[in-house]
């Protein structure tokens, strides 16, 4: 109906494209925001269109909304589909499995998700739903303060999926955008130069808060930012490794070159354990020098078990510690400077304090292979006592150890009584455990529930609640491993990161900052120290294919725990092992509870949009309750404005007399008798109140407040169903105020047409 | 003069025609002393006395006002709103500018409001040749006395019935609106005060006639309003066409309040409380007419002035203490439609009907203040 004003409509773009940069935490790449960009310019161009070629503005909505399906499936189905665009079943299939993708995807990773056809489709649908929303609240409602709930609902979202570090600049060009809208409708409208300056400026500014916030593009990450977090240390290591999680920002923390594939950096372990907390053993310290021989092997471990070198590159970008990150089991160092000291127990490698920031070394380190036949021989019988011995510190448990513990290991590895497996094929069904038991990762869960701590108690409760990060999975599974008799003892260090170069057999690792992890090392005869991925979601399990676990899952692929069964496991042990280790549909959520979480997720998504359709209906609720107390004035203006949302308009120049006199007749009509003697009341209260002497008597002012409630009740039950639902969930009211010609010329066509 | 062809008469006055029969005045000892009183004229800076005690209360204005707008009607049917209008206008001390076709009633309007207050009341038939000491006297040589004496015109009285009096030379129009303007009448270098309450009523017929001086803007600027009589309907014509035969009607009209009384009741107009949103409504509306595209000159501040001052005395005439916006809406018309010029103005009697709709235009642009003024 009205022509879309130039400025305006920029802004609106713009608040639309401010979005990207709090959005961009979430996903992996660029490729997305031309997706949402490309989506949301054909919703804005149909509205745009449409309005200025004349459409009314539900019809407008209407096309708009029309225009997306068959967008969607021209640029993600068009292969499937009936010439390009008509809908079929397999098209259907497409999106089904692209929402599928894209919930595992949500469940497996930690943000931001790895790019692919799934995000590219959800980035469409946003830039869509966002664009339809802004385009129907600024031109359609005429309410452009709304946008703000929606841009603030996806701030919400992109702060609770990412973590609570995101930097406040992510949100400062939509801070910007918003204003700059709220700037360019206001009213009266603004001069056109004037409205072009401020839309103007807060693209510039936006662009370049936008610029300077990391995780956007290429040339924007902030590389070693004065955040270096001490990964572990002071009392309580693993409670510390919590905190660092939560707080932890995606920046990188270290860089690694391998040529075996990706790698757990490990900086050290924590073996004591004194019942309530885990902390750092220190061995024999040995002073090494880099570049020196390689590292006495420890008895039973290193080169002397079957197995591979690796040899790895480190560049320390963003890392402050006490020790050096390096892949397990480290034979040899070289690079750098100065002295190290070099854990004979664990073979920790530590440097004074402060001094692993930018440096770079190289790493030859011993990759067990637990599956080589050889290990296997060796692996298959439990440790005899004296080969215990060395390792009293790894297998020490205290004796009030909640039971629960010990009962679900058994019941886990020792199907068939203590002697069944060996010790191998007990770890790895200990492992298995955790990813079919229904675990979820967590990082709120433990502290919300008070469990969050490394204690026997507080595995117990994990092991009930099912929910925790990798702390609580790493010193469970430790627990568990004990109590079959496995040394087993914590390690703490960085997950592999992500893949960011390749150059022929060597590929090129960006570890961020939040990967800091926890795992269980078990002691395994004939490989050494094994480490295990018991965390959900994060890493994988372990596979043997290569003796350490292997990086995160590409999302395409569920964990599969069948597949990582070593294959000389026998079939019997293994199928009586787990009942669910029976092979699953690849494109299915491997989680029993998958079907629940999926609802869960739809439930919130409704729940959310209901409450942002809803935001509108409340606002006004709210701001009626104020006015009825505020007095016999905002009283009336609350009538006045439960008018305009039913319908009943009352134009500006209406006295409050004229207008009592129309809506009692109103009201009348509609038997609302009581309502209309309420109303006439407030407003003989009314006219005292704004315009005689003010000494003079007004009775009636107290009850002014049920009056009114009255009157609006009546208000209300003297128009149809629909009206009053509309009224509330769309009130009129809450648009912003006409300026007086219009309200003026609107009034006048109003009483020629017989008034109201 | 069959009484059952009368109008329904106030109660009392058909018993003792000529006391006082308002009952409200009559119980709040107004009524009484003053029947019949009038100022003598020709005294210099005479002036009315205005030792009233105490401001009469809203409640007795409006039964006063009541009283005399039901004894007018008794003689000119079912014009109730015009009849209203021009109670209010006297009584808020604003001269009235009756602005109608030949034959409806203006001034049997005029003289029945001057029956009604036992005022006096002249009448001066405008006519080109009319001279401006016609209008308000001139020194008389005294034959007996061998001195000028100043003999007073048709303007010394309370009620100055002006009748068409676009038909007189602006020269005469202009000491008629002097007077109205002033209260008072200096000739040869002597002041005379006029009468109290002194209230015009001017006449003119809208239709353009040969010889005719149609009122400036500035002159129709003196008048606080502007009525129209319009025709009256089939019934009530009907009613005046069968009791005219009768008799002269204006003879059975019997004074219902003094002048005492009635100086009172303008003198508790003038005190009626405003609201300081309710002014400045009333100026907001005045200003408007200066934005409005369709006008070429829009009201004057003496317009503002005369729309409250008037709507003060409908606030009271109403019985209410206070003016409300609807006071001023309801005489936004009458007020400031006879002093705006529309750009394409309408001739004849449809430039009324003109000025009215796009003062009421005006009035639709200007949001009325609810907020409470305490």
């Amino acid at each position: 109906m009205t022509r879309v004003r130039p400025t305006v409509l920029a802004a609106t773009v713009i608040l639309f494209f401010s979005l990207v940069v709090p959005v961009a935490q979430l996903f992996q790449g660029s490729a997305w925001v031309g997706w949402y960009g490309a989506f949301g310019l054909i919703v804005f161009a149909a509205g745009l269109i449409g309005r200025n070629s004349g459409l009314s503005n539900a019809l407008v909505g209407v096309v708009a909304a029309a225009l997306v399906p068959p967008a969607l499936i021209a640029a993600f189905a068009a292969d499937v589909a009936w010439l390009w665009i008509i809908p079929n079943s397999e098209v259907w299939g497409r999106f089904v499995d692209l929402s599928a993708d894209l919930l595992r995807a949500i469940e497996l990773e930690a943000s931001p998700l790895t790019a692919g056809p799934w995000i590219s489709a959800f980035a469409a649908v946003l830039g869509a739903v966002l664009a339809w929303v802004f385009d129907w609240y600024v031109f359609t409602v005429k309410a452009p303060a709304a946008t703000g709930l929606f841009a603030g609902l996806v701030a919400v979202v992109a702060v609770a999926f990412v973590r609570p570090g995101l930097p406040l600049t992510a949100f400062a060009p939509m801070a910007l955008a918003y204003l700059a809208l709220l700037a360019v409708t206001g009213d009266p409208p603004r001069p056109r130069l004037a409205a072009s300056a401020v839309v103007a400026g807060a693209a510039a500014l936006g662009l370049v808060a936008g610029l300077t916030t990391p995780g956007l593009g290429t040339g924007g990450f902030i590389e070693g930012t004065n955040r270096k977090p001490a990964p572990v240390g002071g009392r309580s290591p693993l409670v510390d490794l919590g905190k660092n999680l939560r707080t932890n920002p995606s920046t990188e923390a270290l860089r690694y070159t391998s040529d075996v594939g990706p790698l757990y950096m490990r900086l050290t372990t924590l073996g004591e354990f004194d019942g309530t907390t885990w902390t750092h053993r220190p061995g024999r310290q040995v002073a090494y020098r880099t570049g020196q021989d390689e590292f006495a092997p420890l008895p039973g471990t290193g080169t002397g078990t079957a197995g591979k070198r690796a040899t790895v590159s480190v560049e320390i970008t963003g890392l402050d510690s006490e020790w050096l990150p390096v892949p397990y089991q480290p034979v040899g160092l070289s690079g750098g400077s100065g002295t190290l000291r070099v854990d004979q127990d664990d073979l920790t490698i530590a440097v004074g304090s402060g001094q692993t920031q930018g440096r770079s070394y190289q790493v030859s380190a011993w990759l067990a292979d637990p599956d080589s036949a050889q290990a296997r021989q060796s692996a298959v019988a439990t440790l005899s006592d004296e080969e215990v011995g060395p390792f009293q510190t790894y297998t020490w448990l205290p004796d009030d150890l909640p039971e629960i513990i010990g009962e679900t290991a058994r019941e886990v590895a020792w199907p068939d009584g203590p002697d069944s497996p060996g010790p191998l094929d007990q770890a790895l069904a200990l492992e298995r455990f955790f990813h079919e038991s229904g675990f979820t990762y967590s990082l709120s869960t433990p502290v919300r529930e008070g469990y969050d701590g490394d204690s026997g108690e507080v595995v117990a409760k994990f092991l009930e609640v099912k929910a925790g990060y990798c702390a609580h999975f790493a010193v469970a599974m430790t627990l568990m491993a004990r109590e079959l008799g496995i040394p087993a003892r914590v390690a703490v260090g960085y997950l592999p990161g992500n893949s960011v170069g390749n150059t022929g057999q060597t590929a090129e690792y960006s570890v961020a900052a939040d990967r800091l992890h926890a795992w269980p090392e078990l002691y395994i005869r004939g490989s050494g120290w094994v480490g295990f991925e018991p965390t959900v979601s994060r890493g994988s399990p372990s596979t043997f294919g290569s003796a350490t676990p292997e990086p995160p899952a590409p999302s395409s692929r569920a964990p599969s725990p069948s597949a990582s069964r070593p294959p000389s496991a026998s079939p019997s042990t293994s199928a009586a092992a787990s009942p669910s280790a029976a092979p699953r549909p690849p494109d299915r959520p491997n989680d029993p509870n998958d079907g629940l979480v999926w609802w869960v997720w739809c439930l919130a998504v409704f729940a959310a949009l209901a409450a942002c359709a809803a935001a509108p209906g409340l606002v006004r609720t709210v701001v009626r309750q104020r006015r009825l107390s505020l007095g016999l004035a905002a009283a009336w203006s609350e009538v006045a404005a439960t008018a305009v949302d039913l319908g009943l308009d009352q134009p500006l120049w209406r006295t409050p007399a004229a207008m009592a006199a129309a809506l009692v007749n109103q009201l009348d009509s509609a038997g609302q008798a009581e309502a209309a003697r309420a109303l006439e009341r407030l407003e003989a209260a009314v006219e005292v109140a704004a315009y005689a002497p003010p000494t003079a008597p007004n009775d009636a002012a107290q009850d002014g407040p049920s009056q009114a409630r009255t009157a609006l009740r009546g208000l209300r039950l003297s128009q149809p169903w629909r009206i009053r639902l509309v009224a509330w969930w769309a009130p009129r009211s809450m648009r912003p105020m006409r300026s007086s010609a219009v309200a003026a010329g609107s009034a006048r066509r109003r009483t020629s047409n017989g008034g109201r | 003069m069959d009484p059952k062809h009368l109008p329904p008469a106030p109660p009392g006055s058909a018993t003792a025609p000529p006391a006082p029969a308002n009952p409200g005045l009559a119980a709040s000892g107004l009524a009484t002393p003053a029947l019949g009183h009038r100022a003598v004229p020709g005294h210099p800076a005479h002036a009315q006395a205005q030792s009233h005690a105490e401001p009469l209360e809203p409640a007795d204005v409006a039964a006063g006002a009541k009283a005399i707008a039901g004894n007018i009607g008794r003689v000119i049917a079912g014009k109730s709103q015009a009849i209203e209008l021009t109670v209010t206008m006297f009584l808020a001390h604003g001269h009235v500018l009756i602005e109608d076709v030949p034959g409806v009633g203006k001034t049997m309007l005029a003289k029945a409001l001057a029956a009604s207050i036992g005022a006096t009341v002249k009448r001066i038939q405008f006519t080109p040749d009319l001279l401006p000491s016609d209008v308000t006297g001139s020194p008389i040589f005294n034959q007996a006395t061998r001195q000028f004496e100043f003999e007073p015109g048709p303007v010394f009285a309370n009620i100055v019935i002006a009748d068409e009096i676009n038909r007189a030379s602006p020269r005469t129009q202009s000491a008629l609106l002097e007077c109205m303007e002033e209260g008072q009448v200096t000739v040869e270098g002597s002041t005379y005060a006029l009468d109290s309450p002194f209230h015009v009523v001017a006449t003119q017929n809208p239709i353009d006639m040969e010889g005719t001086h149609a009122l400036l803007e500035a002159q129709r600027d003196r008048f606080m309003a502007r009525i129209s009589m319009g025709y009256p309907d089939e019934e009530a014509e009907h009613t005046m066409v069968r009791d005219r035969d009768l008799g002269e009607p204006l003879r059975a009209l019997r004074p219902v309040a003094s002048l005492g009384a009635v100086n009172r009741m303008i003198d508790a107009c003038r005190h009626t409380y405003v609201a300081d949103s309710v002014s400045r409504y009333a100026v907001a509306l005045t200003r408007s007419t200066r934005r409005s595209p369709v006008l070429a000159l829009g009201a004057s501040p003496r317009a503002a002035v005369h729309l409250l001052t008037a709507a003060k005395a409908l606030a009271t005439v109403k019985g209410r203490g206070y003016v409300i916006p609807d006071d001023i809406q309801a005489l936004a018309g009458p007020v400031l439609a006879h002093r705006v010029m529309p750009v394409t103005p309408v001739r004849g009697s449809g430039g009324m009907a003109q000025a009215a709709a796009i003062i009421r235009d005006c009035v639709a642009t200007v949001p009325v203040p609810v907020a409470a003024g305490r």
